[in-house]
């Protein structure tokens, strides 16, 4: 199966090219954030919604993920040149938790509240509803970010919206993969979204212990959308695409137990197993979200792997669902950095506490993305160069 | 090419919890509708919805279990679903020494409209995982295979149905768990489909009236079902009983309107000739369709249009009912529950009933068994799952004498 295509929009900009040539030069999209109980994170700062993700008349149904899902699906259907498939382009999405979009609700949570300042569903119901926007429920429905992409996209074809909080994206690759080697469509968009830059999100995953707070290290909330599209390498080729790389391989595993909690470094190795068969792998991108304990599993997991291992997510944030779309989207850019003669290969990051190989000339052998997962779901998928 | 048997099935409705009750809800033309209890709806436009009235969350996840768990019925839906189907397929609420797949819908997290009031950080506002439901069985029943969380709103339980059923076929396990389970009865859960315009306000018993004149919208229900979906051989040589095989799998996007499905059925009739052209059958093959029908003005005729289109003239030759006249609009359980009823019509040889269908529409021109169920010799059948934002799922069943 190959990448004929990619889009990817994150806080360090569209481009794939020039989002890992500003992850090479050290740049980051975390900074400062003014937003009550969440001080830092890597958010989509310049994300115009009307421009990416328009026209206007669907931004009124949409919620900020949808929007930026429309906007990486987008990017991807025009950088492979996609002619339009119809019933032919499946749509394959990796969701991160409800887009809450509090500020919606403040008119009904301020109408309804009784005299103890408590809401009342009598007072919901009769002055509540009405002073909401009716939209609210397009914009809260899950798979609305999946339903916006078909719009966008015209894809009409099989489809499948799975809840992900990293590793269960690959789930969403791997129904994308096998629905083309089956011939139920000619052209998957795979993607993941995820857009949780405000309290409720970071209240979720706060209670894992696993973000950074003042004194103690740990990740920093992201948000971004990354898309690719996917062919049958030969249809592809037929059609004169150009190819960028090619999924060679890519593994689930499942650690039993693990609820909301970093993943256990057996099933990573398991998913590393399946997605490699044991080739040789040229380089690592690493899920590497900066809580000690998820670092340590996945070191663990890739011991004896000697490759250069990179992180994206110190610099991008940990964007959850979309943190293996999009570091499957820089692997392709990564190979075509190198296939074009990119001196340095890597980006100048040390993998998790295994001494990579940062700066060294690079292998040229396949990436392999390591998708790991607060729950206990995790992936791993290994992209070739093309030929 | 393996085959994918049903062995299990727990399906938990208003109507009735458990393949037993169900059924007998179903032959009786039982109506799953009353004002609401769960809180105090009586000043919203909508206020009767199909509520489970067997079912005590505390009774099924334990006394020890925390009150905002508790506060989100769907997942104590989801883990008496699961028992009861694995005691239906195994006779015992364990999976039997093998890591099998979970591949489960679910709806939206429960929004606590009082807790974002104590704390508007929103520190308790989400306060159950929208993947709690698939965990909680996982860890009560002992299961050590994937989990996969659907979240396609009203086609998640079908599509969750056919993701195990491709995951069996493939020969990626040959053992799984697959259902649906949601509850928007609360108040944000109505009031969202309030602002909709999507439910029915005639608020009486009989308000959800799919293909009758006059429909006005749907309304709600809440429940689960999950059915245990085994290797044919592998049930085969086990002794299990089997209820019915999945023979097929089809999905398509509308990729028409935000807000509304074409009016001419056409994403649906795609999907429906995709589930039986996965399944190699012809629509001669088929003896019943369990219709998404959710009695909404728009959906009813534009399901009957892509029938007829999908059909052909074998349209108008078989049955075509709605479980949502009984139980509502179980949103992303509704497919895995009306998967469940569509098992047991194959397997009993019954074809469920229409009810409250009193005067039809002349764009409904199907036969829709209204009021009373039917005893038929069934091969066969569809279950019809279509979504909000335009997605569809279709599954096709048979009897497993077929």
């Amino acid at each position: 199966v190959a990448v004929t295509g990619t889009g990817l929009v994150c806080s360090l900009g569209r481009e794939r090219r020039t989002v890992l040539e500003a992850l090479l030069a050290g740049k980051s999209g975390v900074r400062e954030l003014a937003r009550p109980g969440l001080a830092r994170g890597a958010p989509v700062a310049d994300f115009d919604a009307a421009r990416e993700a328009g026209p206007t008349k669907n931004l009124k149904y949409m919620s900020r993920a949808s929007a930026l899902a429309v906007a990486a699906a987008r990017l991807a259907v025009k950088d492979a040149a996609l002619p339009d498939l119809g019933d032919d382009l499946g749509a394959y999405v990796g969701l991160g938790m409800t887009s809450s979009e509090l500020g919606d609700l403040e008119k009904l949570v301020h109408v309804s509240k009784d005299e103890n300042g408590r809401i009342s569903s009598r007072l919901v119901g009769e002055k509540g509803l009405r002073a909401t926007n009716p939209l609210i429920s397009f914009k809260i429905l899950s798979n609305m970010p999946l339903c916006h992409v078909a719009l966008a996209t015209k894809a009409r074809g099989s489809n499948v919206a799975l809840h992900s909080v990293g590793g269960e994206t690959f789930s969403c690759l791997a129904e994308a993969v096998d629905e083309l080697r089956e011939g139920r469509v000619k052209a998957a968009l795979f993607g993941a979204v995820d857009a949780q830059l405000e309290r409720a999100g970071a209240v979720q995953i706060g209670r894992t212990g696993v973000l950074a707070e003042e004194g103690k290290p740990g990740r920093e909330l992201g948000e971004g959308a990354a898309f690719c599209v996917l062919e049958r390498e030969e249809d592809a080729r037929a059609r004169g695409a150009r190819v960028l790389a090619i999924i060679e391989g890519f593994g689930l595993a499942f650690a039993p137990g693990v609820r909301l909690g970093p993943a256990p470094a057996e099933a990573l190795r398991k998913a590393i197993e399946k997605a490699t068969g044991g080739a040789e792998v040229g380089g690592v991108f690493a899920s590497a979200a900066g809580d000690a304990r998820g670092d340590e599993e996945e070191r663990r997991a890739l011991e004896g792997i000697e490759a250069p291992v990179t992180r994206t997510r110190n610099q991008l944030g940990e964007t959850l669902a979309a943190g293996p779309a999009i570091d499957l989207v820089l692997a392709v850019a990564q190979l075509e950095h190198e296939g074009q003669g990119g001196r340095t290969g890597r980006p100048p990051h040390r993998g998790p506490g295994q001494g990579g190989r940062a700066g060294r000339p690079p292998h040229r052998g396949p990436v392999l993305v390591v998708a790991s997962s607060l729950s206990g779901t995790v992936g791993a998928a290994l992209v070739g160069a093309a030929t | 090419m393996r085959r994918v048997v049903v062995t299990g099935l727990g399906p938990v409705t208003p109507i009735g919890v458990g393949a037993e009750a169900l059924l007998d809800g179903l032959c009786s033309s039982r109506n799953g509708f009353g004002p609401i209890t769960h809180f105090d709806a009586s000043t919203y436009p909508a206020h009767f919805a199909a509520e489970v009235k067997d079912m005590e969350p505390r009774a099924v996840l334990g006394e020890e279990t925390s009150p905002t768990l508790l506060s989100d019925r769907k997942v104590a839906l989801a883990v008496l679903a699961a028992r009861l189907a694995l005691e239906d397929a195994f006779g015992e609420a364990r999976v039997p020494g093998e890591p099998a797949l979970l591949s489960l819908g679910v709806g939206l997290e429960v929004l606590l409209l009082d807790h974002l009031v104590q704390d508007p950080g929103g520190d308790h506002f989400l306060r159950v995982p929208l993947d709690r439901a698939p965990r909680e069985i996982a860890a009560r029943f002992g299961l050590e295979g994937p989990i996969v969380t659907h979240v396609s709103a009203c086609v998640a339980g079908s599509q969750a149905i056919g993701h195990a059923f491709r995951a069996i076929r493939r020969g990626e396990q040959d053992l799984a768990l697959a259902g649906g389970t949601d509850s928007m009865i609360n108040p944000m859960g109505l009031g969202g489909f309030s602002l909709l315009s999507a439910l029915s306000t005639r608020n009486e018993k009989t308000a959800c009236r799919p293909f009758d004149r006059r429909r006005d919208g749907l309304v709600l229900g809440e429940g689960a079902a999950v059915l245990v979906l085994e290797e044919r051989e592998r049930a085969l040589r086990r002794g299990a009983k089997i209820h019915a095989e999945v023979l097929g799998y089809g999905t398509t996007l509308d990729a028409h309107h935000v807000t509304a499905p074409p009016q001419d059925g056409e994403g649906a009739a795609r999907a429906i000739r995709a589930a039986l052209r996965d399944a190699r059958l012809t629509p001669e093959s088929l003896d019943y369709v369990n219709a998404h029908g959710t009695s909404t003005p728009q959906n009813d005729p534009a399901e009957t249009k892509a029938i007829k289109a999908a059909l052909g003239a074998r349209a108008r030759e078989i049955p075509v009912s709605s479980t949502k006249s009984q139980i509502g609009h179980t949103i992303s359980a509704a497919g895995a529950i009306e998967a469940a009823v569509t098992a047991l019509a194959l397997e009993r040889g019954v074809v469920p009933p229409t009810i409250n269908l009193e005067e039809p529409d002349s764009e409904c021109d199907l036969d829709y068994v209204p009021r009373e169920a039917r005893e038929a010799k069934l091969r066969v059948a569809l279950s019809n799952s279509f979504g909000f934002g335009g997605q569809n799922a279709i599954l096709v069943l048979g009897g497993h004498a077929s």
